[in-house]
């Protein structure tokens, strides 16, 4: 008889769930583990009824912690500690967590309590992400947080205080994943607008991109230089074979001074309504087109292949289109997103 | 060092203790031409004194508000906790006369006795200029109004916002203070009156400034945090943590960073409001207090305090304060009495506020309150007991000693002793 030997996936991953848990001081219990294992796995790829859902976790060992954000809290359940307890909650809240709904869930000893919390205050209030593990996140005293995102088909992000952890829960390659990807195309889009208002603005595209992201099956985003002959060039010569320049641009940098200025509800919604085109835009095939100012010019434009010699071609159509953005000479930035969650960004310097 | 007053407004020009008319007076009004000084003196001739009295008053009160305008109606804007007020608002058509005396106060413009004086000024004004008055303003009356608008803003040529205040202003703006510079350790030791203002100032920046004036109001934000914190008044927490979230729901990351890591320090996340819902009623809260400072109060003060009460009893804890002070106010009045129609609806809505509330105000606010500690007159005090009698808010201790003994004074009906112990708590805001 030849010897046995077990090669578990899930025991990789609960090691590194175990790793993740003693950087960050959380409780490190058996069943704490496995109930953020079983979480990960749930929300690498998670389907309600056929449909697709995002749904995005904190665990946290304090409810406090909310105290530290201004939000909006519906708890649901408070259970004593379980594997199953946690599934509970995933499957008990993921169809609610939806327009920058989270599941909370916070583990005390050996009682589980979950439901739902928001932070969304307007259209340019930073995500929970943001507030918590973010560019936002505080040491908040004797607390500990475990924030639970998907980044695509099979891929999630457990990411703390200290650490942040990408697991895979297949056997490809490892993709590549930085934290800057998303600020840095943000910060490309708004380099024009005025100073006063601009770390706003760049709050607001990252947050409607990221919510866009979520929901999509891969993204291109272009961003051209904001003047009148850069784009009537990119309007008359880039080679597309589908796709719209819209005949008024939508100006986000506008929008936003509005509502902020006058912080009344109508130029609320109005920002709103934008927000969710802008969103949609954004997961229609193609290219959505914006410029350094802020201001989006053309969506679902799809680009003629840009081929230059000794370019490597791989992967699918969007790859492609992605290598023709960098190589047709019209844009300043490039942004690609592919279905399994890959992300990309190219800037002309 | 304790109770230093980082600035110090002018307590006005020297008048001859002996002046009784206004022609010895009126040469003295630097700030105005020869004919404005002519006619004033004129209109006592003729025993126009309403119009002597007006005239004064009004070309004062323009010179103040003129002069705080020079700091931007923004921070103004701020100071009031305005939002409606931008550079482009006139500053005659929102600031009245008694947020004027106020502010100038605040800004170092005039001294604490000037500022004592034009209130008191205001308040005849406001009386005998309004609808329901019956007698007509008198000699006395009239020549003291015009005496202290010539005392502490007319008799300058040119008054300004104390240099000091300027240029602490500016440091405060322009570098990150360090914890051995003698000016930090003067703004810890200042009354609550100073620390307010430094607050706003802070606050303000952190809201509207980019660069590097912002990081340097949040880095004097955080060094003087932890130890002013104690000092500073139930709303001012209050006002720091609606700021935090305005600036998160503005999506302004670095501004409402700043403002975490010094409310972290504090353990101040208790001051930030949950919604917006409190804006509305601190809004109509203030509207009432304008109301009550200003003409006609007695007559206009029903339609403002019923759109308060309309907004529902349960008033969100942000709000408070602010609810409080304005119901109080309108059902205190002034020293020429209450308005009829108003002061049965601020009781009804003081009475559905609850015991826990009432032991909190006692215990916490009225200490700082500008407008309720002024108001304990005798018929004042009178009410305010008949109000915690009927309601049986009888049996509140333990409060800090001051607020104890106001509260057990109006509570034994001894205006005198109220009266006393109103001022020392109002003192020690300022001094």
């Amino acid at each position: 008889m030849q010897e046995i030997k077990h090669s578990s996936l899930r025991e990789a991953i609960l090691t590194s769930i175990g790793e993740f848990l003693y950087d960050e001081d959380f409780q490190k219990d058996p069943i704490t583990k496995e109930g953020i294992l079983e979480i990960l796995n749930l929300i690498s790829d998670y389907h309600e009824e056929g449909h697709p859902l995002f749904p995005e976790v904190l665990i946290t060992n304090s409810l406090d912690f909310f105290k530290s954000i201004p939000n909006k809290e519906l708890v649901l359940n408070e259970a004593d500690l379980s594997v199953d307890e946690f599934k509970n909650a995933i499957k008990l809240c993921a169809p609610l967590a939806i327009n920058n709904w989270i599941i909370f869930i916070e583990v005390k000893a050996n009682k589980i309590k979950y439901g739902l919390v928001s932070a969304e205050m307007t259209e340019t209030s930073p995500s929970i992400y943001n507030q918590t593990v973010g560019k936002l996140k505080i040491d908040f005293p004797n607390t500990t947080i475990a924030f639970i995102k998907n980044l695509g088909q099979k891929t999630v992000e457990l990411s703390g205080l200290k650490k942040r952890l990408v697991v895979s829960l297949n056997l490809e390659k490892p993709k590549e994943y930085s934290s800057n990807e998303l600020n840095f195309l943000s910060d490309c889009i708004t380099e024009k607008c005025d100073e006063k208002i601009r770390v706003n603005i760049n709050t607001f595209f990252e947050k409607a991109i990221d919510e866009a992201l979520k929901a999509g099956h891969g993204n291109l985003i272009g961003v051209v230089e904001d003047d009148e002959e850069t784009i009537s060039i990119l309007k008359e010569k880039l080679k597309v074979n589908s796709g719209i320049y819209l005949p008024n641009a939508i100006d986000f940098e506008a929008l936003i001074m509005d509502s902020e200025s006058n912080k009344d509800s109508e130029s609320s919604i109005n920002l709103k309504a934008y927000a969710s085109i802008i969103k949609a835009m954004i997961n229609h095939d193609g290219i959505t087109i914006v410029t350094n100012k802020g201001r989006v010019i053309g969506y679902h434009l799809l680009i003629d292949p840009y081929i230059k010699d000794g370019d490597i071609l791989r992967g699918g159509a969007r790859s492609k289109a992605y290598l023709s953005m960098q190589n047709c000479g019209h844009f300043k930035c490039c942004f690609y997103k592919s279905q399994d969650g890959n992300i990309k960004i190219w800037k002309n310097e | 060092m304790s109770n230093i007053q980082i600035w110090q407004g002018p307590n006005g020009i020297n008048l001859p203790a002996s002046a009784k008319e206004a022609k010895e007076i009126m040469p003295l009004a630097a700030y105005l031409s020869e004919k404005q000084k002519k006619q004033i003196v004129s209109a006592f001739q003729v025993e126009a004194y309403d119009m002597a009295a007006e005239y004064a008053w009004k070309k004062a009160m323009v010179k103040l508000k003129e002069t705080i305008a020079t700091l931007g109606l923004r921070f103004i804007g701020e100071m009031l906790n305005r939002d409606d007020i931008d550079e482009y608002t006139p500053i005659d058509s929102v600031l009245t006369d008694y947020s004027a005396i106020q502010l100038a106060e605040q800004l170092g413009v005039i001294g604490n006795t000037a500022a004592l004086k034009l209130r008191h000024c205001n308040e005849l004004i406001t009386h005998y200029f309004s609808k329901n008055a019956e007698e007509e303003l008198d000699y006395n009356t009239a020549f003291s109004i015009v005496k202290s608008s010539v005392q502490y803003i007319l008799g300058e040529s040119d008054i300004s916002i104390a240099l000091e205040f300027s240029q602490f202003r500016q440091r405060l703006l322009n570098e990150s203070l360090r914890t051995d510079d003698d000016q930090v350790d003067q703004i810890v030791n200042s009354p609550l009156f100073y620390l307010r203002t430094v607050m706003t100032i802070l606050l303000a920046s952190i809201k509207n400034d980019i660069g590097a004036k912002l990081e340097h109001a949040i880095a004097n934000l955080n060094l003087l945090i932890s130890p002013v914190w104690k000092k500073l008044g139930e709303n001012d927490k209050w006002n720091i943590g609606t700021a935090y979230r305005d600036v998160t729901a503005a999506g302004n990351t670095i501004a409402a960073s700043g403002l975490k890591t010094a409310l972290l320090k504090v353990g101040g996340f208790d001051y930030v409001p949950e919604n917006l819902r409190s804006i509305t009623f601190i809004k109509a809260a203030q509207q009432v207090l304008e109301t009550h400072f200003a003409f006609n109060n007695f007559y206009n003060e029903p339609a403002a305090i019923s759109k308060l009460a309309n907004l529902g009893s349960t008033i969100p804890s942000p709000a408070l304060i602010e609810c409080m002070q304005a119901y109080l106010a309108v059902y205190l009045g002034n020293s020429y009495g209450v308005s009829n129609s108003a002061a049965p609806i601020a009781y009804r809505q003081l009475s559905n506020i609850s015991e826990e509330r009432w032991n909190y105000y006692f215990e916490k606010v009225i200490q700082n309150d500008e407008v309720i500690l002024p108001k304990m007159n005798d018929g004042q005090v009178n009410r305010f007991r008949t109000f915690l009698m009927e309601n049986n808010f009888v049996n509140f201790s333990g409060l800090p000693k001051k607020n104890q003994q106001l509260y057990d004074a109006i509570l034994a009906y001894n205006p005198r002793k109220a009266k006393l112990v109103a001022v020392d708590l109002f003192e020690a805001i300022k001094q």
